[in-house]
C-alpha cells in the first residue's frame, strides 16, 4: 500500500483523519501518538520485511542523538561521525550490494515494493543523518527520553516514507514542536485535502498514463530493437514529463497529508521545467534533497577546498564552487544507486552545472538579457534534462546507447518506427476514454497536456499559497491567496474521484522514486 | 465558505461521482468484463518482453499470441505465467492470472487463426469452476450483485461498453452483450426473457456455471480447434503444492476436477469428434504422474505457484521437445 493506492485513499486515510481529528484536542502527546501509530501501521502494511530494520535504526539513532547532545568536544564529533558513517554504511549495503532478503533467497512480501530495498530507505537514512548532523554542533538542547516519540514520528512519518520530501531536522523540529503545541485548524484540513487531490491527479491521471508510452519503447530498446528518431524523442520527452509529474505528485500527496494533520512539510518542486539555467533548475527540482546536499555536503566541501587552493579570492571561490558542485552532484547520482547510468547522470549533471557557472562568470547575467539568450539558456537546460533523463530511465548503458542512437537518427528502420503507428492507432476515442496506464494512445495525449501544464501552468506552491513551508521560495508580492469556495471544493472532489477511478482501472505502478 | 463545509462538499462530490460511475457500471457491465488492460501496446518485438510489461488482459494476450509464430503455446493461470520460463520464439507462455476456461479458449482461438497455427497447445486445467454459494445464487438469477471487481469503478467499463456498441466489428474493442439493454430495459417494458443477458462466452459462466453447463461446449470448441488446425492439445493438471497435498479438502477438489474433465473429455470423444485430447495429471495425488522435483517446499513461490525449475520438468514430461521436433 502506497499513499496513492485506492485502499489508502478510501480506508487508511479516512481512518487516520477520523482518529486524529477526534483526538486533536487531547494534547500534543495524543496527536503524536496517533500519527506515530498510523506511520508504523503504514510501514508495516507497505514493507513488513524491513520494519524491524527501520525500527532498530530509529532506536539506534535516537540513542546516538542523546549521546551527541550530552558529550562535548572531540567525543561529540566522534559519536556524530560514527553514527553518520553507520547510517551511510546501511544505505550503501542495501544500495550497492545485494540486500539481506536477496542474499537469503527470500521471496518478496506481498507489498508493492518487490525489491530487496526497504521502502524509501534513502529518504529515511538522510533524515537520520540530518538528525545527527544538526544536533552535533552543540546548539540543540540535550535530547531526553521524552523526545523519543517526536523523533520516531520525524523518522517514519508515513507520507514522507515513500519518496520524501526530506526534512532537515533543524526545520522539522520547529514544525513538530508546533504540532505538539497546537492542533491543526480546519482550514489546514481543507487546504491539505486539495493539495492531496492535486498530487493524486498528477500521479494517477498524468504520470501513469504517460508511462504507457515510455515503457514499451524503453522495453524495445532494452530488448535490442533499434529505435527510430521519432520513437526515441517521444520516449525521452515523455519520460521527462512522466518523471516530473510522478515525483512531484507524490510530493504533493505528502504535503497534503501533512497539512491535513497540521504539519508543514518541505516543498520539493517549484516548476523545475521553467528553469532558465542549471543553477536555477536545482533550486526548483527535488529541492529537499538539493538543500540537504547543499547544507551537509556542498557547503563544507566548498569551505574546505577554498581554504586549500591557491590564487585570488575569486579564483579560489570559482575552483571551490566547481569542485564542490562536481562532487555534490556526483553524490546526487550515487545516492540514486550504484547503477552506472545513475552515476553518469550525477557526473554529467555536475559538468553541465559547472559549465553554466563558468558561462555566468564570463557573461554575467543582467536583468536585460536578450530574448535570444534567454531562449538559448532554457532550451539548453531542457535538452540537458532530456539527455540525462535517458540515462536515468535506462536500466543499462546499452539501453541508453540504443535510445541515444535513436535520438541521433542512427537507429535505422522506418522514419516513424513500428511503434508509433500503433500508438497513433489507439490514440482514437478508444484510447482517450480508456485512461489506463497501459493505454499508450491516451498517454501520448496526456504527455502533450502534461507538457503544457509543466511549462505554462502555476505550480502547487503558487496555486495553494504554500510559501510558508520550509524550502519554499520567497512569496511574490502579487501571489494570489487560496480561498475556500464551492467551486474549488467540487473540483477537489472531482480530482479525487477521477484519480481513484484511474487507480482502480488496473495494476498500480510503483512511483519511480519509491525504489530509491 | 467554512472549512468543514469545504471538506464535506469535496468528499460528497467525490462520493457522488464514484457512486454514479459505479451505478453506470452496474447497469452496463455488471460482470466487469471490460476490466482488463486490452490496449497494452503489442508488437512482435515486444512479445518477448511481455513478462516485463505486466498485462492482465485476455484480449492483449490474444493479440500477442496471434502475432507470435511460436510452435508451442502455453495457456493457463498465473501458475503457468510464473512457472514456465521459456524462449517465446519456441514456446509462448500466455498464462494469465485467474484465467477462466473462456479466457483460455479465446487465446487458443486467436492462435488457431494464425497463418501457421501452433503445433501444440498445452493448457493448464482452469481450476475455478464454481462460485461461492451466495454468488452462485445471484448468478443463476442473472444478476451477480456488486462484486469486488465491480467496485473497480472505472471509465473503462462504460467507455469500452459504449464503444463496443458504437463500432461493432470496427473497433479493437469487442462488442459485448449488454445487460442494461438486453435485460433491464426489456424487463422494464414487461418483455423480460426476450434478450439473452450474457452470451455463453462470458467469464462468469465459466466461473459460475456447473461443469455440465460449460465444459461440454468448451471442450467441443477445443476439439473443433484441434481438428481445424491439426494442433496437438494437452490438458494438464499442474502439481499441487505441499500444503495443498496435505489438505484433504484440496486433494479432494483436485481429484474431482481431474475426474470431471476426464468424464467430459470421454463424452466429447464418444461424440466422434475425431481429435483426441490428452489429459495429464501431475497433481501428485495417487495415480497421477509424479514430479519429485515439485515436492520440496522450496520448489514453490507463494502458495500454488511452482518455480520455473518445476516448469522445465513439466515440459520434459509433456515431451515438448518431441513436439517441437515433429
Amino acid at each position: 500500500m502506497l499513499t496513492y493506492d485506492p485502499k489508502f485513499v478510501a480506508f487508511f486515510l479516512p481512518a487516520l483523519l477520523g482518529a486524529y481529528w477526534l483526538l486533536r484536542n487531547r494534547g500534543g502527546g495524543a496527536r503524536i501518538a496517533v500519527l506515530l501509530a498510523a506511520s508504523a501501521s503504514f510501514y508495516w502494511l507497505a514493507d513488513p520485511r524491513h520494519a524491524p530494520l527501520v525500527a532498530g535504526l530509529v532506536l539506534l539513532n535516537f540513542a546516538a542523538g542523546m549521546a551527541v547532545t550530552r558529550a562535548s568536544g572531540r567525543s561529540r564529533m566522534g559519536i556524530a561521525a560514527g553514527s553518520v558513517l553507520l547510517n551511510v554504511a546501511v544505505l550503501a549495503a542495501y544500495k550497492y550490494a545485494a540486500s539481506p532478503a536477496d542474499l537469503a533467497g527470500a521471496e518478496p512480501a506481498a507489498g508493492l515494493i518487490q525489491t530487496g530495498l526497504p521502502l524509501g530507505l534513502s529518504f529515511f537514512i538522510l533524515k537520520q543523518i540530518s538528525w545527527i548532523a544538526d544536533l552535533a554542533p552543540g546548539e540543540a538542547d540535550p535530547v531526553g527520553a521524552r523526545d523519543m516519540p517526536r523523533f520516531a514520528l520525524y523518522s517514519i512519518f508515513f507520507p514522507q516514507m515513500v519518496a520524501g520530501p526530506i526534512f532537515r531536522y533543524r526545520d522539522a523540529a520547529r514544525e513538530y514542536e508546533a504540532l505538539e503545541k497546537g492542533a491543526a485548524a480546519p482550514a489546514s484540513l481543507a487546504l491539505g485535502l486539495s493539495v492531496f487531490a492535486v498530487g493524486l491527479a498528477k500521479k494517477l491521471l498524468i504520470a501513469d498514463p504517460i508511462g504507457g508510452v515510455v515503457d514499451p519503447i524503453y522495453a524495445a530498446a532494452a530488448a535490442g530493437q533499434a529505435l527510430s528518431a521519432a520513437e526515441a524523442w517521444v520516449a525521452a520527452w515523455c519520460y521527462l514529463i512522466q518523471l516530473y509529474f510522478d515525483f512531484s505528485g507524490i510530493s504533493d500527496i505528502a504535503l497534503g497529508i501533512g497539512l491535513m494533520v497540521g504539519l508543514r512539510l518541505p516543498i520539493n518542486f517549484y516548476s523545475p521545467l521553467k528553469a532558465r539555467s542549471a543553477t536555477e533548475y536545482f533550486d526548483r527540482w527535488h529541492i529537499s534533497l538539493v538543500v540537504f546536499i547543499r547544507t551537509y555536503v556542498y557547503a563544507p566541501l566548498f569551505r574546505w577546498v577554498r581554504r586549500h587552493v591557491g590564487g585570488s579570492a575569486t579564483t579560489r571561490a570559482v575552483k571551490a564552487s566547481a569542485a564542490a558542485t562536481l562532487l555534490s552532484l556526483s553524490l546526487f547520482g550515487w545516492w540514486h544507486g550504484a547503477r552506472p547510468t545513475y552515476v553518469l547522470c550525477g557526473l554529467l549533471g555536475g559538468l553541465i552545472a559547472i559549465a553554466y557557472q563558468l558561462a555566468e562568470l564570463h557573461w554575467p547575467s543582467t536583468g536585460a538579457r536578450g530574448p535570444a539568450r534567454r531562449l538559448f539558456a532554457r532550451v539548453t537546460v531542457i535538452l540537458g534534462l532530456v539527455l540525462i533523463g535517458v540515462l536515468f530511465r535506462s536500466g543499462t548503458l546499452s539501453t541508453a546507447a540504443a535510445v541515444y542512437g535513436g535520438l541521433a537518427g542512427l537507429g535505422g528502420g522506418a522514419p516513424g518506427g513500428p511503434l508509433l503507428p500503433q500508438l497513433a492507432a489507439i490514440s482514437g476515442l478508444d484510447g482517450i476514454l480508456h485512461v489506463a496506464s497501459a493505454a499508450s494512445g491516451a498517454g501520448l495525449l496526456i504527455a502533450a497536456l502534461g507538457t503544457v501544464l509543466a511549462f505554462a501552468a502555476p505550480n502547487t506552491v503558487q496555486i495553494f499559497d504554500l510559501y510558508s513551508h520550509p524550502g519554499a521560495p520567497q512569496r511574490p508580492a502579487a501571489s494570489p491567496v487560496w480561498r475556500l469556495d464551492a467551486a474549488r471544493a467540487a473540483l477537489t472532489g472531482l480530482l479525487i474521484a477521477a484519480a481513484l477511478m484511474q487507480g482502480l482501472n488496473g495494476d498500480l505502478s510503483a512511483t519511480i522514486y519509491a525504489r530509491f | 465558505m467554512r472549512a468543514p463545509a469545504y471538506v464535506a462538499l469535496a468528499v460528497a462530490t467525490a462520493a457522488a461521482i464514484l457512486g454514479a460511475v459505479a451505478a453506470l457500471n452496474l447497469a452496463m457491465d455488471p460482470y466487469s468484463v471490460g476490466l482488463g488492460r486490452w490496449t497494452r501496446l503489442r508488437s512482435a518485438a515486444h512479445d518477448d518482453v511481455a513478462d516485463r510489461v505486466p498485462d492482465a488482459g485476455t484480449a492483449a494476450r490474444a493479440q500477442a499470441v496471434a502475432r507470435s509464430s511460436a510452435p508451442v503455446l502455453l495457456l493457463g493461470t498465473s501458475r503457468t505465467q510464473a512457472g514456465f520460463r521459456t524462449d517465446p520464439g519456441r514456446i509462448f507462455n500466455a498464462g494469465q492470472s485467474a484465467a477462466t476456461m473462456d479466457d483460455v479458449l479465446r487465446v487458443a482461438e486467436a492462435a488457431a487463426a494464425r497463418p501457421v497455427p501452433p503445433a501444440a497447445i498445452l493448457i493448464e486445467l482452469p481450476q475455478a469452476l464454481a462460485l461461492p454459494p451466495v454468488r452462485r445464487r445471484l448468478v443463476t438469477r442473472d444478476w451477480p450483485g456488486p462484486t469486488d471487481r465491480l467496485l473497480a469503478t472505472s471509465t473503462t467499463h462504460v467507455s469500452l461498453h459504449l464503444l463496443g456498441h458504437a463500432s461493432r466489428g470496427r473497433s479493437v474493442v469487442p462488442a459485448r452483450d449488454d445487460f442494461f439493454l438486453d435485460v433491464v430495459v426489456p424487463a422494464a417494458l414487461g418483455r423480460a426473457g426476450e434478450g439473452r443477458a450474457i452470451a455463453p462466452t462470458l467469464p462468469f459462466v465459466a466461473l459460475g456455471g456447473a461443469p455440465r453447463d460449460h465444459l461440454p461446449e468448451a471442450l467441443a470448441r477445443l476439439v473443433r480447434l484441434c481438428v481445424r488446425t491439426g494442433a496437438t492439445i494437452l490438458l494438464y493438471e499442474p502439481p499441487l503444492d505441499p500444503a495443498r497435498l496435505r489438505s484433504g479438502a484440496d486433494r479432494e477438489a483436485a481429484r474431482a476436477r481431474v475426474a470431471t474433465y476426464r468424464l467430459y473429455l470421454r463424452r466429447v470423444a464418444q461424440g466422434g469428434a475425431g481429435c483426441p485430447i490428452a489429459l495429464l495429471d501431475f497433481s501428485g495425488l495417487p495415480g497421477s504422474l509424479r514430479i519429485p522435483e515439485a515436492e520440496p517446499a522450496g520448489a514453490w513461490i507463494y502458495r500454488d505457484h511452482f518455480r520455473p525449475a518445476v516448469g522445465d520438468i513439466l515440459l520434459r514430461r509433456m515431451a515438448v521437445d518431441d513436439l517441437l521436433r515433429s
